[in-house]
């Protein structure tokens, strides 16, 4: 696409185009291909439909030209016919002019037959047109036409012939405004006239007879064939007659004169050499053809076919020619409007096709794109990741060793758990009879506790029973108050009987003192029921605290007891639970007894394995370095492929891109040979396996062949397995470079050492490009 | 007991000497054994409108309307009150009114030269006519006639009337 800008380039190098300039080329390409062809497809089929435009309109014109030399060879014969007409002989001017009224009215096409005699005189005339109005015959009668030139023709018999085609006998005056026509219908006239001369039988001169016909005869056929054209979609068909001297004598344009309509300001004056036409001029030097020429009334360009009449019934010295034309828009109208399409498709077929082609090229070629950028991204990953996996191997391997030690520091330090274990062991036993005892103990409290809560429940039934005596102690009570009263009503009885007794004087001494007796015993009897009485009160109060006391103690008791009975059963339940725990611990040591020492074997397999990772760590560090070139040659198809993609021309810096494809195959083919020089180095690396320090048990692992190329990068791997270099691996990548040279004079200008050859700055810039293409 | 055994051999000097002992309140108090028709155990009384505080209304007994007079508050103490009242019932001229006391103690005699009257000749229709002693403690004798106004029945009377 901007190829011009690097032709200064080195000539020798074949310039790369983008894929996408390729992928637009090509599709550029075959749609030119297919438009050249399709444009002389156009070609001929659009001249075959102009020659047969042109064929309609030439056939046009003889069939005018043919009909033209029919009517007029009748024109040129009916004056010779007229003329033999016996009643001119007679001189009867009212016959005659009879004669030629019917004549007029016959044949339609005449506007004035006029007799002139020998001496110039007109004799007879017709009297009607052939409309069959009346004329104005006196007009011409008796003038003198001694000095026409048809008379003069006439007279001295010098007739438009043409002998060779046998026309003979009639002058043929030119076309042009009629004053004989005029005299006759008081209307201006146009068209032209015959005349031949008038004999006897016994062949002496009468005089000259005269027709005198516009071209009006003319138009029933003109209007025909225009008709016909105007069918086959040429409107602008029109007809034209130029007589010799090169002046418009008829004129039928139906498109813009509407038929018959005649324009007197260009017939029969208008001289047409004026237009310096070279297809009129050819037709009037008696040729014939088509060609694009203009149009004589209207001067307008149109395709003329033009040609003189030359019909076996047309006297040649009239030279008259007849043109067809049409407007040229007009006859070639469908050619055009094929021409038109055909430009508007292939313009559109064109734009579209390029403009698919790029939007599929530039699909295809950001595809490309992307899976190069993504190639270029994988590189430099695996770059990194290969440096990593240098680093991690050399970090394993260090590991390893401090595992080594680690793992006889842990076989000490098992040993010395097994004996710790033992001790345990010992203790926990000691536990379990203590535990023991404790249980028993336990369960002794329990059962006094039980027994406790059993005297309580006794307590309480006691006191049940206590309850009951304040019962009696209430009912006694109740009795007492009954004495009581028995007491009161035995004093008032007392009281009343020591005043009877009073009354009764002397007689009732020994009463009064029964009386008194009485009242005594009441009084002492209610003296003794208020101390059962108050006795009675202070035993119920006695009962009554007694109860509420030992009440309240009672279940104070039974709570303290149940607690207390609670509080053994979870002592009870701890110990049980402490005995298990030791039972536990007792089995967990035993299994912890065992496990140290499958421990103590593991750790002696562990060592070995530790042994074995650090040869298997060297050979992964060396898959690193061979990674590490793998990435290298990745990241160089990575750029080859970009060249391939977007070009040359985006790589401006590393000129001779082109020549990184080319050696990047060369390099692949090299390749191929290489692989059995190389397994030779492996084995020779191999030997320096036995110089590992800290693994002096180690036997080989299998395979060890992969990786390294030669004993230089050999001695790294030691070096590295010390931890001591950390650039073994630039060191190893550029001395395979300096290796290579010899090998490769030519790349190695352009191919710099892998880890430097890209500088990021560059590759943002070759992205820039990638963006801007 | 004792008190009992001293006044027995003194019985058959004078029926006239032979008294009831009865208490108001903390007060002891005596009266004329002859001066009481009856001795009946209290009764809720039927109160009867228009008449004095003390007399607190009318009782039925044995077909008799006896009026009750609160002898506390008729000598200008407050209400009687006690477990074990009793009624006195007074026969006079006008009929029977009874008189309502707290316990009725015992029949005893006293001899007229025990019994010191300090209000004799001082006020006729005085209401006390003597203090003596019994044992240890000062009895007040009364005579109830006096003490309960015989207007009292006369208008108890008219009220039965």
């Amino acid at each position: 696409m901007t190829s011009s800008n690097n032709n200064h380039e080195d000539n020798h190098i074949k310039k790369s185009y983008s894929l996408q300039f390729k992928i637009m080329a090509l599709a550029t390409g075959l749609i030119l291909g297919q438009g050249i062809l399709s444009f002389v497809q156009e070609k001929k089929s659009a001249s075959a439909l102009h020659a047969k435009q042109e064929a309609t309109l030439t056939s046009a014109r003889t069939t005018f030209s043919l009909i033209l030399s029919a009517l007029l060879y009748e024109r040129y014969g009916d004056v010779q016919a007229f003329a033999v007409n016996p009643l001119l002989f007679t001189r009867d001017v009212k016959g005659i002019e009879n004669a030629f009224d019917t004549y007029v009215n016959l044949y339609q096409v005449y506007q004035g037959i006029v007799f002139v005699g020998n001496d110039g005189f007109a004799i007879a005339s017709n009297t009607k047109g052939p409309d069959g109005k009346l004329l104005n015959a006196n007009a011409i009668k008796g003038k003198n036409y001694s000095s026409e030139p048809w008379f003069e023709a006439a007279q001295q018999e010098k007739y438009t012939n043409d002998k060779e085609k046998g026309i003979m006998g009639t002058y043929v005056g030119p076309v042009g405004l009629d004053l004989i026509s005029e005299a006759l219908t008081g209307n201006q006239e146009y068209g032209l006239h015959f005349a031949t001369r008038v004999k006897d039988a016994q062949g002496k001169p009468l005089g000259v007879l005269t027709t005198r016909s516009n071209l009006a005869w003319l138009d029933k056929d003109a209007s025909k064939i225009t008709t016909d054209l105007r069918k086959l979609d040429i409107k602008s068909i029109m007809l034209n007659i130029i007589d010799d001297k090169g002046t418009l004598i008829f004129d039928y344009d139906p498109q813009e004169l509407a038929g018959e309509k005649k324009d007197f300001s260009v017939l029969g004056k208008f001289n047409t050499m004026s237009l310096n036409s070279d297809g009129i001029k050819k037709a009037m030097s008696g040729e014939e053809g088509i060609q694009l020429d203009v149009q004589p009334r209207e001067k307008i360009q149109v395709a003329s076919a033009f040609g003189a009449i030359k019909d076996p019934k047309f006297p040649s010295s009239l030279g008259w020619s007849v043109l067809a034309q049409a407007e040229e828009d007009d006859i070639f109208s469908s050619e055009m409007a094929s021409w038109k399409s055909f430009y508007v498709n292939l313009g559109f077929t064109v734009l579209a096709s390029l403009v698919l082609g790029y939007l599929v090229s530039r699909m295809i070629s950001n595809r490309f794109i992307k899976v190069a950028n993504k190639l270029k991204e994988s590189s430099e990953k695996t770059a990194h990741i290969a440096t990593e996996l240098t680093a991690s191997s050399k970090a394993a391997s260090t590991a390893i060793s401090a595992q080594g030690a680690a793992v006889q520091e842990t076989v000490a330090s098992m040993a010395e758990m097994a004996s710790m274990i033992a001790q345990t062991s010992q203790n926990t036993k000691a536990s379990m009879t203590l535990t023991q005892k404790a249980t028993e103990k336990t369960e002794e409290g329990n059962q006094i506790m039980q027994r406790l809560v059993g005297s309580m429940d006794s307590i309480q039934q006691a006191n049940a029973q206590l309850q009951n005596i304040g019962t009696v102690i209430s009912e006694i009570a109740t009795k007492t108050a009954v004495i009581n009263d028995i007491v009161f009503k035995t004093q008032l009885l007392s009281f009343n009987a020591s005043i009877e007794a009073a009354r009764a004087g002397q007689h009732g001494r020994g009463f009064a003192v029964v009386a008194a007796e009485v009242g005594n015993l009441a009084q002492m009897s209610g003296n003794a029921a208020k101390e059962i009485q108050s006795l009675l009160d202070d035993s119920r109060a006695q009962v009554q605290s007694i109860l509420e006391s030992t009440q309240e103690r009672v279940s104070e008791g039974q709570t303290v007891s149940a607690d207390a009975l609670a509080t053994f059963g979870e002592i009870a339940k701890t110990i049980e639970g402490i005995s298990e725990q030791i039972r536990n611990i007792n089995e967990a040591t035993q299994e912890q007894d065992i496990g140290v020492k499958q421990t103590s074997t593991a750790m002696v397999q562990l060592d070995e394995y530790a042994q074995r990772n650090n040869i298997v760590a060297q050979q992964v560090s060396n898959s690193a370095h061979e990674i590490e070139k793998e990435a290298d040659r990745l990241f160089r198809i990575m750029q080859a492929s970009r060249v391939l993609i977007l070009g040359s021309n985006t790589l401006k810096k590393n000129k001779k891109s082109r020549d990184l494809v080319d050696s990047l195959i060369a390099e692949d083919e090299e390749d191929d040979h290489k692989p059995a020089s190389r397994n030779h180095n492996d084995n020779r690396k191999h030997n320096s396996h036995s110089e590992f320090p800290n693994h002096t048990n180690h036997t080989n692992f299998g395979n060890q062949n992969n990786g390294n190329s030669n004993s230089h990068n050999g001695n790294n791997q030691i070096r590295s397995n010390n931890g001591s270099n950390e650039g073994s691996l630039l060191d190893k990548l550029s001395a395979k470079m300096k290796h290579k040279e010899p090998e490769n004079p030519n790349e190695s200008k352009h191919v710099s050492p892998p880890i430097d050859s890209p500088s990021p700055a560059q590759i943002n810039a070759d992205d820039d490009t990638f963006r801007a293409a | 007991m004792s008190d009992n055994s001293d006044t027995r051999h003194d019985w058959t000097d004078s029926e006239k000497d032979t008294y009831l002992v009865f208490t108001l309140h903390d007060g002891l108090y005596a009266t004329p054994l002859l001066d009481v028709r009856e001795v009946v155990e209290f009764k809720s009384p039927k109160a009867l409108p228009n008449t004095k505080p003390a007399f607190l209304g009318v009782i039925n007994i044995r077909g008799e309307i006896i009026g009750v007079i609160d002898l506390s508050m008729r000598l200008g103490g407050p209400a009687v009150e006690g477990k074990r009242l009793s009624l006195l019932v007074i026969s006079s001229n006008d009929g029977a009114i009874s008189a309502l006391v707290d316990e009725v103690q015992s029949v005893v005699q006293i001899e007229p030269s025990k019994i010191e009257k300090y209000s004799k000749g001082q006020n006729e229709g005085d209401s006390g006519y003597g203090v003596a002693r019994l044992d240890d403690r000062l009895v007040t004798i009364i005579d109830l006639k006096k003490v309960i106004d015989t207007s009292d029945i006369a208008n108890l009377k008219k009220l039965a009337a």
